[in-house]
């Protein structure tokens, strides 16, 4: 039931996407009272599914709960367009970015060594400098530090990675996951999880919009 | 000021907190000050007691189920005070009152470990707001639990108005701690949401609340449909707090950081 997200890559999910706000303009009788219960309704049902399944069953990305996603979206757009407000726009550019940005996100964990470049499909290699995990009195980590060098076909960079610190390089975000547990900052390599996200500043906008609508409401 | 203080200091916020209750419902003539008098005097003991917890920890005790708990109590101690001033309700204190010193109760009896480590994770300047948006948002929507319960139970009560304005204070903050969160979580594990558990139960909640605004505007005579559909919410929150920990499949969950005993 998992859709394949490669079928819905640019330009396909914009053009899915401008349509769901077509038919909100068109289909006036969307915005009724009715439509919108049922909508949320459907969509409290296929949340709660999810809230009681396995989490690596990602009921999410199936067609199901897709499929009431967009109506959801389609319905609130409609709504939105006879009745705005802040909130609203926002969440409905998050979930309405989050949604088709998601066939084109690209998300690969990568295995980083200390001796060699990583060679994979990525436009640039990386390389692990230096590893350090700094400790509490009890023992317990406090720091997890990883310098990475990052090489592409121009140049070379040496960079820090830490938690909550991801790396920005050429339109791909690098955090640092994982390292040999065992070994601790002698660690021969740690794990770098790279994404790419192209629609992430829509994704952005909509949650800063959200933001200043919740604040408006709960100010006035 | 250590756990070994909780239970001194929440038994003075306790003789407070109950004083302000019984003052509230009790018939003199200036009730009304004396009732505010006591009850922020309890917040005010509650609070200065998370203060030292903080300085002394030299992190912000917001990591353990046991420190949010400490915050619920303050925060929904603080929400009865400010549905109680504006409304005047005599009978809201009480209700906060129990919530409160059941918390502080299973705090009591089941404190946790506590100690000053902060894992990398929620070294992030996400981590305080994000909690204690979420404590406080928790705290206004428990408030209208209480006030739903008695709507069922006394339909005299006219406590709808009063409902509305805390679930819209409540719904927004848990909103905007909601999306502190998102802006955190693709600072710290890459991505806005991922449908962690802990992510699907407050999407969950959220969808429950906005139900409630759905209900109550296209059917504003329907109050029980109303209250029920509070409830639920509320239940869902609960769920998504502390709820998770009993569901199998949330084990896996990013946002479980108890420090585990082995």
């Amino acid at each position: 039931m998992t859709i394949n997200t490669a079928l819905f890559a640019f330009p396909v999910n914009l053009i899915i996407g401008l349509s769901m706000v077509l038919a909100a303009w068109k289909f006036k009788c969307l915005s009724s009272d009715r439509h919108m219960t049922i909508a949320l309704l459907l969509m409290i049902a296929a949340a709660l599914v999810q809230g009681f399944m396995p989490a690596q069953a990602s009921f999410t990305r199936s067609w199901p709960f897709v499929i009431v996603l967009t109506w959801f979206l389609t319905v609130l757009a409609s709504r939105l367009f006879r009745k705005f407000s802040w909130a609203g726009l926002g969440l409905w550019i998050a979930l309405w970015s989050g949604m088709l940005g998601s066939a084109d996100a690209t998300v690969t964990r990568v295995v980083v060594p200390r001796e060699e470049f990583t060679q994979t499909l990525l436009p640039f290699g990386m390389r692990m400098d230096e590893f350090q995990v700094d400790r509490y009195q009890t023992g317990e980590p406090m720091e997890y530090r990883a310098q990475i060098i990052l090489r592409d076909a121009n140049r070379e960079q040496s960079k820090t990675l830490r938690v909550n610190h991801p790396v920005h390089f050429r339109g791909h975000q690098l955090y640092l996951m994982d390292y040999d547990t065992s070994k601790g900052s002698e660690s021969d390599y740690c794990i770098v999880m790279v994404t790419r996200q192209p629609w992430r500043w829509l994704v952005l906008a909509g949650i800063l919009i959200m933001l200043g609508g919740a604040f408006k409401t709960f100010i006035l | 000021m250590t756990w070994e203080h909780h239970l001194i200091f929440a038994a003075v916020a306790a003789v407070f907190w109950i004083a302000g209750s019984l003052l509230a419902i009790a018939k003199f003539s200036k009730r009304y000050v004396w009732t505010i008098i006591a009850y922020t005097t309890g917040v005010v003991i509650y609070a200065a007691y998370i203060t030292g917890l903080w300085i002394s920890l030299h992190r912000p005790p917001l990591v353990t189920m046991g420190e949010t708990r400490l915050w619920y109590s303050l925060f929904l101690s603080l929400a009865g005070l400010i549905t109680y001033i504006r409304w005047r309700y005599k009978w809201i204190l009480s209700l906060t009152t129990v919530m409160s010193l059941v918390f502080v109760a299973v705090n009591v009896l089941r404190p946790g470990i506590h100690d000053r480590v902060l894992m990398p994770v929620l070294q992030s300047i996400w981590f305080v707001p994000h909690v204690t948006v979420y404590m406080f948002s928790y705290a206004l929507l428990a408030c209208t639990f209480l006030m739903a319960i008695a709507g069922l139970l006394k339909p005299s009560n006219d406590v709808l108005p009063a409902i509305d304005t805390l679930c819209k204070a409540g719904l927004s903050f848990f909103t905007i701690g909601m999306l502190l969160g998102a802006l955190w979580a693709k600072q710290a594990w890459g991505d806005y949401w991922t449908w962690d558990p802990k992510e699907t139960w407050a999407a969950i909640t959220w969808l429950l609340y906005a139900l409630y605004f759905h209900i109550k505007e296209i059917r504003p005579n329907a109050k029980r449909m109303i209250f029920v559909s509070l409830i639920l919410a509320f239940i869902s929150l609960q769920i998504c707090w502390y709820g998770l920990q009993y569901l199998p499949q949330a084990r896996g969950s990013l946002h479980n950081y108890e420090i585990k005993v082995s």
